[in-house]
């Protein structure tokens, strides 16, 4: 065996450099796979134990978690459910990875409980040390981190840490941000949304569903800052403003918003439309007839046509019908019967159709008019 | 003696570039495997990162979640519509159509749906923005419960007419363009959505997602429920290819928004851009990958500041071949279909007005994936015959071989592990070593095969003409009278009776 070794040395050493080069190579690559394999094989059994760790402490954690959250416990019961939970997930090892399953556990119950238990499980977060954690986390250099942290604290409603997360409120990393913009509505409610006052990045419109579902659970009051808002230069600011009046029922800076129909920027005027037909703002509609000839965009027109059908009397029965009759657009041919359909005039649908005055429109006639679609 | 060395010169220098291309290129081509698996395992980690924290919960109960249209042709397939349909039907988001075009099927798609759906024909007026077919009827659900689904039945022209008329049906402002055969995730569109949402600084015209097999895996009332490795060896090989385009490759040129091809089986996009485009070209074969290219075309053309998305979350799980003949045909159109988009955008090609497209994935998809095997095919002719001739040096070219299998074997053990660390679908262990087994034969069996198949894709494409589709008999995710846990086998041999278009076979390319 030795005396192959030495042949198979010898053997090597007199070949040529790109020769050696290669065979290098080719035993590289394949002791790279056998150790890939080795990892993999390995990863799999640390997620094994890890999983076996995580039934573990749930196994011993969710009985005592339930006592809490379900029982009304003395001070002193409380202590000592809070000391067990401490023990259990203690070691030396493991207790940031032990500490990370408490904390999903505990974001897990809070998800799915509500009334006087979520009171108790806030209370139980803040005392195993697992706000506390989520406050260092904050400092942390790595963005996912962070932004979990405040995630966590915004889910576990840790309203004394607000002030912590509004520094990050126009953070440099758009996740960081988002999560802390999140974060600051769900602790602060409507006082907190000061940071759109001055917010210079664009919101995104997940982000914007996002701070919606929450504003939705204000309890109603007209919120100030909308007409600042409607006037920021920042037009993601400005489409929010106008999606938290159509859905909050701002009733407020109306003209403010009549102006916003005229902007420059479609995604604005659009939303401005949709929100004067939801607030039944009919005051404007001079302002739609306006906004329906000066624009090109079939889009923006027709929002105008359904706006009008929502908001509109005769006269405007009077120009749809003129839409229905003259435009080839079908978009707004169909928007336009929609309108009318809406507005109750079957009779004006039902003598374009007698009338017959073009096989398109009459069959968009018959579309709108068949109420199975 | 004099003329005898310079012929032997001649002869040395020839074989001198004939290794400098051969050598040169093959280095070069794993190098790139290897830069775009490095920037993969980034973006995938990225991704991961911030989905510990994401709660799609707020997009599904909103008011101000986009619509979307999920369009979905249909050419005889009796077999599985129904389950598949009302595995669309059930997809999580908040503001969805789903639209079904019957292609002029032969068989009884249609009437299998109007009696399991309760369709009855209504009074739509088409809007034949884009120019297909005619569209016999449109029928709408008497049952309110269906009151998003939307089925139209049309002459029979074609995936892409199907596709077009689909457009012309649909009212979303996005369309989730589908095969009706494949099995989506249940928040597969609230995955896909996410980054039309969130993107602030450009338009996001497309997004794509990942596809993975779905044979053997168990299936339930429409969705899988347990993910297994295929039995078969033929589609182990192609999981792995699967794994290693789709984990590594598409994530990467996502990521550097590079992306020439939404796959067909599972891609969002945004409906008014397409019309604008034209909708899909219906002269096409590769009509995924025509369209995409074509939108990236247009949106430059037109001075739009765009970029296409990929989300790296499996998403939509499809049936492969099983067999070799109809792997063979399915390559063969992907090669034509690939060729057709690239000679026909040609003017892409280092255009560095089309910026990264153009002078990089054009470039990349050219070299590497259309001329790579022709490359290759042509390289082991020349290697036999100089071996043949005895002016090559045999002793190297072995070593030579020995370093691409070394490093393809690497390259897919590379891909397993990070399959491991990321999504970690095959849970189980033998699963795993079983396609660690199959990374250990694919270079020699699999890879030569699909070589072979893209050699005569474009020698149909070039000599033959060939524009028509290949075809994959379905077995069905479902048997009659049961849909509990069944499992998925793949098409068990070509169907040469097909119509004109034929089923919508596995379509879903997963070239990097």
């Amino acid at each position: 065996m030795r005396q192959f070794i030495i042949d198979i040395y010898y053997f090597l050493l007199a070949l040529e450099p790109r020769y050696k080069i290669v065979i290098f190579m080719v035993i590289v690559l394949l002791i790279l796979a056998a150790i890939m394999i080795s990892v993999v094989l390995r990863e799999r059994s640390r997620k094994n134990s890890v999983e076996a760790r995580e039934r573990r402490i749930k196994r011993q954690v969710e009985p005592i978690i339930q006592e809490v959250v379900f029982t009304d416990l003395e001070a002193s019961d409380f202590k000592d459910a809070v000391k067990k939970i401490n023990r259990i997930v203690d070691s030396t090892l493991y207790r940031k990875s032990n500490m990370g399953i408490l904390n999903e556990l505990l974001i897990y119950y809070h998800r799915n409980l509500g009334g006087e238990a979520f009171e108790r499980l806030e209370n139980l977060y803040r005392e195993i040390g697992l706000k506390q954690m989520a406050l260092e986390y904050l400092r942390n250099g790595e963005w996912h981190i962070r932004a979990k942290a405040i995630n966590d604290l915004s889910t576990m409603r840790m309203g004394e840490t607000l002030f912590e997360i509004l520094q990050y409120t126009d953070a440099d990393n758009v996740h960081v941000r988002n999560e802390a913009q999140y974060a600051a509505v769900k602790l602060g409610g409507k006082k907190a949304m000061s940071f759109l006052n001055d917010l210079e990045s664009p919101m995104s419109e997940w982000q914007q569903i996002r701070l919606l579902d929450q504003s939705r659970k204000f309890e109603y009051e007209l919120i100030d800052n909308i007409g600042p808002w409607l006037q920021s230069k920042n037009d993601t600011v400005v489409i929010f403003a106008l999606i938290l009046m159509r859905h909050l029922n701002q009733y407020h800076e109306r003209s403010q918003l009549r102006k916003l129909l005229y902007h420059r920027n479609e995604r604005v005027q659009e939303k401005a439309i949709e929100t004067t037909q939801e607030l039944a703002y009919s005051e404007a509609l001079e302002n739609l007839y306006e906004v329906f000839e000066l624009t090109k965009t079939v889009r923006v027109r027709a929002r105008v046509l359904r706006a009008m059908g929502e908001l509109g009397g005769p006269k405007e029965a009077g120009f749809l019908r003129e839409v229905l009759v003259s435009n080839r657009e079908y978009d707004l041919v169909m928007e336009a019967a929609k309108a009318l359909k809406r507005m109750g005039r079957h009779d004006v649908l039902n003598s374009y159709r007698e009338n017959e005055l073009s096989e398109k429109g009459e069959n968009i006639v018959k579309h709108v008019l068949d109420d199975r679609i | 003696m004099i003329e005898y060395d310079t012929q032997n010169s001649l002869v040395d220098i020839l074989i001198y570039i004939f290794y400098f291309i051969t050598y040169g290129y093959t280095v070069f081509v794993m190098l790139s495997y290897l830069i775009l698996g490095v920037i993969s395992v980034v973006q995938a980690r990225k991704y991961l990162r911030r989905n510990t924290y994401t709660d799609y919960l707020n997009i599904l109960q909103s008011p101000e979640a986009p619509s979307v249209s999920i369009l979905a042709p249909a050419y005889n397939e009796e077999a599985t519509i129904i389950e598949n349909i009302r595995s669309l039907l059930s997809v999580r988001y908040p503001n969805f159509e789903v639209i079904v075009v019957n292609d002029g099927s032969r068989d009884r798609s249609l009437t299998k749906l109007i009696e399991e759906y309760q369709l009855e024909p209504v009074n739509f007026a088409v809007n034949y923005r884009i120019e297909t077919k005619k569209v016999k009827n449109v029928y709408k659900s008497k049952n309110p419960t269906y009151n998003n689904l939307v089925v139209v039945d049309k002459e029979n022209g074609g995936k892409s007419d199907a596709l077009n008329a689909a457009l012309n049906v649909s009212t979303g402002d996005y369309t989730l363009n589908i095969d009706v055969d494949c099995i989506l995730e249940e928040d597969c569109l609230l995955k896909l959505m996410k980054p039309f949402l969130e993107e602030t600084d450009q338009n996001m015209i497309a997004t794509g997602g990942v596809v993975r097999i779905a044979n053997n895996c168990r299936v339930e009332k429409g969705r899988i429920i347990e993910v297994n490795v295929p039995n078969k060896l033929l589609a182990q090989f192609q999981t792995l290819e699967y794994l290693r385009s789709f984990l590594l490759g598409r994530v990467a040129w996502g990521s550097l928004d590079g992306l020439l091809l939404i796959s067909g089986a599972l891609g969002v996009f945004q409906k008014e851009l397409v019309i604008k485009c034209g909708g899909y070209d219906k002269d096409t074969i590769g009509e995924d990958m025509e369209l995409t290219v074509r939108m990236r075309r247009y949106a430059r053309e037109k001075d739009i500041d765009y970029v296409v998305g990929f989300v790296p979350d499996p998403l939509c799980w499809t049936e492969v071949p099983e067999s070799w003949s109809v792997l063979r045909k399915q390559r063969n159109r992907w090669t034509r279909g690939a060729v057709e988009t690239l000679l026909s955008h040609k003017r892409l090609f280092l255009n560095p007005f089309y910026g990264k497209i153009g002078m990089i994935s054009y470039p990349y998809w050219l070299l590497f994936e259309w001329l790579a095997p022709l490359i290759e095919a042509f390289g082991i002719i020349l290697l036999v015959l100089f071996s043949l001739l005895g002016v090559i040096n045999i002793s190297f070219l072995y070593l030579f071989i020995a370093l691409i299998y070394g490093y393809t074997v690497a390259f897919t053990i590379a891909t397993l592990y990070i399959e491991e660390i990321t999504f970690f679908q095959y849970k189980k262990r033998r699963q795993l070593l079983r396609l660690v087994v199959a990374g250990l034969i694919e270079p020699i069996i699999f890879h030569p095969f699909v070589v072979y198949c893209s050699v005569t894709g474009n020698w149909d494409y070039f000599f033959e003409g060939k524009k028509a589709w290949g075809s994959m008999k379905r077995v069905g995710f479902s048997k009659p009278g049961s849909n509990r846990g069944q499992k998925i086998t793949g098409g068990k041999k070509s169907n040469p009776k097909s119509g004109p278009m034929p089923s919508n076979s596995v379509r879903t390319r997963p070239a990097t």
